[in-house]
């Protein structure tokens, strides 16, 4: 029972936290992804 | 809104409220007064309609105001289908808050669904920018649309129709430098672009992965050396670009290794030309950088940094003096000069936050008094000074959400919400 709550307990502190942090959204459509792109645009000379 | 924002920018100034926070101003008006007071009743010139919703602030050229909205879909949460998305932009006259034109841009196919972060800020996210020849809007993955100021479209440019890892959508602005206006693509292609302010001809592209969650507006800056950089926010780090090509000047680490990109503010503070930076999540703390040329400065970039941090709103730069209202309208003053936090404050609001914040819009400083925009209980009108002391709290309501930062007009305030756009002012 006790095992049950806590379950029940994280399961909701994580809705909490995903809500706070604002994170219910999901991933849309995304181009040639973060990794075939360079971090940075290229330096001045 | 989420965003970044210069106001060093005494070699940027154009006149009025023509883009985000006042573009080069700073959203910083000392010589414009507005009322202390006013209510449903009281000191409200006009109100009118919008034909949407939305979170950007109006811009003001002349007699007329310009905004954007949108409609169709994910309206005050009512759903719809995303395929009957349209975004607006609406001219009205200044004095009377009447239509002059409208225009309407459907949304295109691979738009984010109302979920997430978009319930919280829509699609009409970013304030337009204005100068002579008419008004930039950024209308998401629509692209960036420009119209004279009789309506008539001058161009449009395509800044790409991805979306970012959370499908939050884009809420920076579009702002003016040079002879090019800039946008910071990052939702939609991973790049800050800049386009000919007369033809929308694409001048340069700065690209990088590390934008990915980079919601803020670009800031303008001058170093001590003469040399402009163009300020990006991007998660744990910022960037100074080349304004006139896109190249990166320099870059530096910022406090922790936030999932959003931060808000940059720049101006002199004793004798520096500094930048600051705040916000960012889940990363707490603002940093000020020496601004400029490659070769690092005297005394290195950084100037100072604190723990301190603004996560929405974005901070103001006064006499020396950094102001912040944060999302959970927690007041802050800083000494610009060492970070020093001078003063911590709430507003006395009845709402107590949550997943649903009670402040988004940014602070403006009109006169001597500074006007916070709350979401849902009216605009808190507060000193300046080491202890900013709230001196009125003034409400008008519509059942909307003011999500907007405040716009100085002669005499009085612009106020957005979701669902009408208000002149308030002695009459």
């Amino acid at each position: 029972m006790n095992q049950m709550r806590m379950v029940i307990l994280v399961a909701i502190a994580c809705v909490v936290c995903l809500n706070l942090a604002g994170c219910g959204g999901g991933p849309g459509p995304q181009g040639k992804g973060e990794k075939d792109r360079p971090a940075r645009p290229a330096m001045e000379d | 809104m989420l965003s970044l924002v210069v106001l060093a920018a005494v070699f940027h100034a154009e006149p009025g409220w023509n883009g985000f926070r006042g573009a080069g101003l700073g959203a910083v008006y000392l010589e414009m007064k507005a009322p202390t007071k006013w209510s449903e009743n009281e000191n409200v010139v006009w109100k009118v309609a919008l034909p949407g919703s939305g979170s950007s602030s109006p811009v003001v050229w002349e007699e007329k105001a310009y905004i954007v909205c949108y409609s169709g879909y994910g309206v005050e949460g009512a759903g719809g289908k995303v395929a009957d998305l349209k975004r607006h932009l609406v001219a009205l006259e200044l004095k009377t808050g009447k239509e002059v034109w409208q225009v309407q841009v459907k949304g295109v196919a691979g738009e984010d669904g109302y979920r997430g972060y978009l319930t919280e800020h829509g699609y009409a996210s970013s304030t337009p920018a204005v100068d002579g020849n008419g008004v930039y809007a950024y209308l998401g993955k629509s692209g960036l649309h420009a119209y004279d100021h009789g309506g008539k479209k001058l161009w449009e440019a395509d800044c790409g129709q991805e979306s970012d890892p959370r499908g939050w959508g884009s809420a920076a602005s579009p702002i003016m430098v040079g002879d090019l206006v800039v946008v910071n693509a990052a939702s939609e292609s991973r790049a800050i672009l800049a386009f000919d302010r007369k033809t929308g001809k694409q001048v340069w592209k700065a690209e990088g992965g590390t934008l990915a969650l980079s919601f803020g507006t670009p800031v303008l800056a001058k170093g001590l050396d003469g040399v402009e950089n163009l300020l990006v926010g991007a998660p744990g780090e910022i960037w100074a670009l080349n304004p006139k090509t896109g190249k990166l000047v320099w870059y530096a680490p910022l406090r922790g290794r936030g999932n959003i990109s931060p808000s940059v503010v720049a101006g002199m503070v004793q004798g520096e030309s500094l930048a600051f930076v705040t916000g960012g999540f889940e990363s707490k703390g603002t940093t000020a950088l020496r601004v400029g040329g490659k070769v690092e400065p005297k005394g290195g970039r950084q100037a100072w940094e604190v723990g301190a941090s603004s996560y929405v709103p974005t901070p103001l730069l006064h006499a020396g003096r950094l102001y912040w209202v944060d999302e959970m309208a927690a007041l802050k003053v800083l000494d610009a000069s060492t970070g020093k936090v001078a003063h911590e404050g709430k507003l006395p609001l009845k709402e107590r936050g949550g997943r649903s914040r009670p402040v988004y819009a940014s602070l403006v400083l009109v006169g001597d008094k500074l006007y916070c925009q709350t979401r849902r209980e009216g605009v808190f009108v507060l000193s300046t000074g080491e202890k900013p002391e709230v001196v009125g709290q003034n409400r008008v309501e519509d059942g909307g959400d003011f999500s907007a930062t405040p716009v100085p007009v002669e005499g009085g305030l612009l106020l957005r919400s979701s669902k009408m756009l208000y002149r308030v002012g002695e009459k």
